[in-house]
């Protein structure tokens, strides 16, 4: 399934349009991380834990949006826009959506 | 091009499964978690504090604690009474402090074993009507505590507990309300563990001073008559075992020991 | 001492029972709600786009917005919390965040009732602390342009849901309903 952040997919025609689709995470780091991420606070640097959990939960929201366009019959998705809000302490939560279409050569 | 309005069949972004069910596991987990990590932390501070000497704990302790007081002069006699009866017991409990007995001006029976090696004596104890024995077991029990460094392994298990929940859970997490339960379970039993092995010094101790344990339950019996037991199943969380209980386990010791009772001395420590 | 253990359990039990009881009804209740609303409001289409949909002549356009606060009850709050604890998904807040995204996009739909589409729908999700404590509420604004066509851009009275007589080359084509 075709996915860009622009108003079409390069080389294709877009033949039929299904709306917006979405598709969202809400994900919590364990213990452990949050223990390393406390360190990291008085060294600095980059929190490799929270960077794999925020793009594994990315991965899943994105995948959750495909899906909702494979049930409308949508074979692409265009305009897809991204946030990231953090909802609880220690969870964050990832949303992902875009215009569902489907394109032909 | 077509509008193709339509609205999905499932709902893929939550999940499906029943939240009490998931709360129900992730609260049991938890429970047995954090009783794990007492349990740990009680071999690594037992570990521990062999290896701290008592010079090095009354300094740390200095910081800590202003609470050693200095006796008044109410009570001058009545001290020097208490430290004669306590001189042969230092002779029979191994224990590193050197003891300073201060009487409390207090109506309620108890005695205290503080840390840094001071030994408060309430004057509602010695006029509760103890026999010389009776009163002998209770320092021989608060010896123990000192024998056993019972304060530096207190101190130690709350510091190393207390970074492990504020590091682990975090400071505004909703379920340090949930867990602290199965927290004070864990230091209760390990309170409670303390408190036994303080009396089986109490009960060596008497039987080193005077031959024989006679009088050794004298004060949890005067104890038992005005007392109320904890609700059912509450006992576990209390910091001493039930009365009852320690009646029970000091004469179960002595008769594992070998340890015969006899006649009492009356006290003779005046007012 | 114990006593105090117990009145300190008992307390949370009911603040807990409290908050799964009535925020689980709550819950189902707003689903269908918005479930209800979902359908009605199929016709109008809302894309992520700039573009509008097919060859329209737009003849007036407005901004046009929907937010929404939506609150934890205490039982989500503490299952989020053992969540942060542990890890792995936080099934609680899901349905939360799913309930307020659809229920912003919806109240911004009613607010335009006449028009014949809305396109570049953004939005913008943020929670609401209080004080120290973890989450209290979570608020969605979802936004969007609103574009009208002269047919379309008539008075409440006059207008028909669901109309499929717009100018342009597109139609309008029933597809699956659901969920």
């Amino acid at each position: 399934m075709f996915m860009t952040n622009i108003e079409t997919v390069p080389g294709k025609r877009i033949v039929a349009c299904q709306g917006v689709v979405a598709g969202s995470t809400v994900r919590a780091k364990h213990a452990g991380r949050d223990l390393m991420a406390g360190l990291k606070n008085i060294f600095g640097g980059e929190l490799r834990g929270y960077t794999e959990l925020l793009e594994e939960s990315r991965e899943q929201a994105i995948n959750r949006m495909k899906q909702q366009a494979a049930q409308l019959g949508g074979n692409a998705i265009v305009n897809v826009r991204f946030s990231t809000s953090s909802v609880a302490a220690g969870a964050a939560e990832i949303y992902v959506y875009g215009t569902s279409v489907t394109v032909a050569d | 091009m077509q509008y193709q309005p339509g609205l999905p069949e499932h709902n893929d972004n939550v999940s499906h499964q029943r939240p009490g069910r998931e709360f129900l596991l992730l609260i049991v987990a938890a429970v047995v978690f954090v009783l794990l990590a007492v349990w740990v932390t009680g071999f690594a501070v037992n570990w521990a504090v062999t290896r701290v000497d008592p010079q090095t704990e009354k300094r740390l302790l200095a910081g800590v604690s202003g609470v050693l007081d200095s006796q008044d002069d109410a009570h001058l006699e009545q001290k020097k009474r208490v430290e004669k009866l306590l001189q042969p017991l230092l002779a029979c409990v191994d224990q590193p402090y050197d003891i300073q007995v201060v009487i409390q001006d207090d109506a309620a029976p108890n005695a205290f074993a503080v840390p840094g090696g001071q030994m408060w004596v309430t004057t509602g104890l010695l006029e509760s009507g103890l026999s010389e024995n009776g009163l002998s077991f209770i320092l021989g029990h608060e010896l123990g505590h000192f024998a056993n460094r019972d304060h530096l392994r207190g101190m130690g298990r709350s510091l190393v507990l207390w970074v492990l929940s504020r590091s682990l859970i975090g400071g505004d997490s909703g379920i340090s309300e949930l867990l602290s339960p199965s927290l004070l379970l864990g230091e209760a039993q390990h309170s409670q563990a303390q408190e036994s092995a303080a009396d089986v010094t109490g009960l060596q101790a008497l039987q080193c001073r005077y031959g024989h344990v006679g009088g050794a339950t004298e004060f949890f019996e005067n104890l038992q008559i005005n007392h109320a037991d904890s609700l059912p199943g509450m006992h576990y969380f209390e910091s001493h075992p039930q009365l009852q209980q320690r009646i029970k386990s000091l004469q179960t010791t002595a008769r594992e020991q070998s340890m015969p009772t006899a006649k009492v001395l009356p006290l003779q420590i005046g007012r | 001492m114990s006593s105090q253990l117990l009145i300190n359990i008992g307390y949370l039990l009911v603040l807990l029972s409290l908050g799964y009881v009535f925020g689980r009804r709550a819950e189902s209740k707003h689903y269908k709600d918005i479930q209800r609303r979902e359908k009605l409001l199929l016709a109008l289409p809302t894309v992520s786009s700039e573009q509008p949909l097919g060859d329209i002549t737009v003849s007036n356009s407005q901004l046009v917005r929907g937010s929404v606060v939506i609150s934890v009850d205490y039982f989500k709050r503490m299952l989020a919390g053992l969540r942060a604890f542990f890890g792995g998904e936080v099934q609680a807040y899901e349905t939360l965040l799913d309930r307020a995204r659809r229920e912003a996009i919806l109240r911004m739909k009613e607010s335009a009732p006449n028009a014949a589409q809305i396109i570049n729908l953004r939005v913008e999700t943020s929670s609401i602390y209080r004080g120290a404590q973890s989450i209290g509420s979570v608020e969605v604004l979802a936004f969007g342009t609103a574009i009208y066509t002269a047919d379309t851009a008539v008075p409440a009275a006059h207008a028909s849901a669901g109309s499929s007589t717009q100018a342009g080359t597109y139609s309008v084509r029933p597809g699956p309903t659901g969920n």
